[in-house]
């Protein structure tokens, strides 16, 4: 038996006092920096399904540029969008590193669709996915109102912060790509005067949302990189069009239009929405997903991670450049 | 020296072979990184066949905004330091034409199915690419 399996079955009946033995323990796929495994269990009443997921002892977070919260507070910012109706998986159990295989937390498994391409091809959608655009926005609304006097310790990134953080990494590779340098140029002038902070999750977009054919989004992953900052982040970041799996008509998340997400956001926030702000964050967004492509070469060369498909995203981030070139010199 | 099969020949036979013999035998993350292989070479390939005729008109254009010779590298460079401090501008038309151009060459080598890129044809943005 694995370290994993033994230690789980060491942990679980802490929280699942009827837990008879583990059925199947398999790792899922995504997650670059922490691990996602599910956990059929046998219990003495009927089968149960959990997701666990750790940072692995001694891995080092990947991506150097977000600022990365630990695992431990993912849980608790899960805990608190959860308790403000949020929809999360629920968490049921926090590890420290005590236990020899990571720092980690237990949650509830979801049922439904989680990978992008599929989310915006799949027949079984057919019926939920127009409502899936005005759900993100009544489900953004509600992350953006969770009281900020709820939450410690967490970093602040609005614009400029995000804009400083990406061109370091950008330089650090150092090889010049003019459309990125205008696209700089042009966001450090157009950048937005910062009123309110709200909560941002940081990485809202097609691909971290899990999909269920009736209920329509019904869960929300992935909080490794929530902060303080401006709301525009997360309503620009799922319409980055790296994030519409070549569904380029409908930019929310390949699956909706801007206007219903926008519309259900006003209604449920009161707050009416700055457009020509929105187009400034998926600016910011897809320049930011550029220099993450980048920096997947910086990662292959580092001896991280020699993967295939690390390196090759590498090229992937001429894709934000003529997005770029849309968004800024034809649109 | 002018050795055969071509280059090009040996890429498309190795394409082939991921494609036919060893994706359909794989599983799960084995099975994706084939696909990624497969992809990869791809790029290779395009690359040969259509870079030197590319940069041989993105040097020409860059020495045309810049009155300047230098390598493509350089030329870059000092076209991302101008575009940096403001001598040539967003509203520059030549500058316009030249970044579109190499974008859309970019991405005819890089993934010409890449829906931003379509969009780009479909709009006719100008373009080197003949196919």
């Amino acid at each position: 038996m694995s370290k994993l399996k033994k230690k789980l079955k060491e942990i679980i009946p802490l929280f699942e006092p009827n837990f008879v033995e583990i059925k199947e323990l398999r790792r899922l796929s995504g997650g670059s920096s922490n691990e996602s495994w599910l956990l059929v269990l046998k219990t003495n009443n009927k089968d149960r399904f959990l997701v666990f997921r750790r940072t692995p002892d001694g891995k080092i977070k990947d991506s150097s540029i977000s600022s990365f919260i630990g695992i431990n507070n993912e849980a608790k910012i899960m805990n608190i969008a959860y308790k403000y109706g949020v929809p999360v998986p629920k968490i049921y159990h926090i590890i420290d590193e005590s236990y020899g295989i990571g720092k980690g937390f237990f949650m509830e498994y979801l049922e439904g669709l989680t990978v992008g391409n599929r989310i915006v091809r799949d027949l079984s959608l057919k019926d939920i996915k127009p409502t899936l655009a005005r759900q993100c926005g009544e489900i953004l609304s509600m992350i953006h109102q969770i009281p900020i006097d709820k939450l410690i310790d967490i970093p602040t990134s609005t614009a400029d912060n995000e804009i400083n953080k990406y061109e370091e990494v950008y330089f650090k590779h150092d090889s010049p790509l003019p459309v990125f340098d205008l696209t700089f140029k042009w966001l450090r002038k157009n950048i937005p005067h910062q009123n309110e902070l709200t909560l941002v999750h940081g990485d809202f977009r097609n691909g971290n949302l899990i999909i269920h054919p009736k209920d329509g989004v019904s869960g929300v992953l992935d909080w490794e990189i929530f902060h303080l900052g401006d709301p525009y982040e997360d309503l620009s970041w799922i319409c980055v069009n790296s994030w519409r799996y070549n569904n380029i008509n409908l930019p929310v998340g390949g699956f909706g239009n801007r206007e219903d997400m926008y519309i259900a956001y006003e209604k449920s926030s009161g707050k009416k929405l700055d457009r020509e702000r929105a187009k400034y964050w998926e600016i910011l967004g897809t320049l930011k997903w550029g220099i993450m492509c980048l920096n997947m070469i910086e990662i292959y060369r580092s001896g991280f991670d020699k993967s295939i498909d690390r390196v090759s995203i590498g090229r992937r981030s001429s894709e934000t450049e003529i997005d770029l070139i849309r968004l800024l010199l034809i649109d | 020296m002018k050795s055969e099969p071509s280059i090009e020949e040996l890429l498309q036979a190795v394409i082939e072979f991921i494609e036919n013999s060893v994706i359909p035998k794989l599983e799960g993350h084995d099975k994706f990184h084939a696909h990624v292989a497969k992809n990869t070479l791809g790029i290779v390939l395009r690359e040969i066949m259509l870079l030197r005729d590319y940069d041989e008109k993105e040097m020409a254009r860059l020495k045309n905004i810049l009155s300047k010779d230098d390598n493509i590298k350089e030329l870059n460079k000092l076209l991302s330091e101008k575009i940096r401090n403001g001598e040539i501008n967003i509203n520059d038309d030549s500058l316009k034409d030249h970044l579109i151009r190499t974008t859309m060459a970019k991405l005819s080598i890089d993934q010409p199915h890449y829906s931003g890129y379509l969009k780009g044809k479909e709009d006719n943005y100008p373009n080197d690419s003949e196919s």
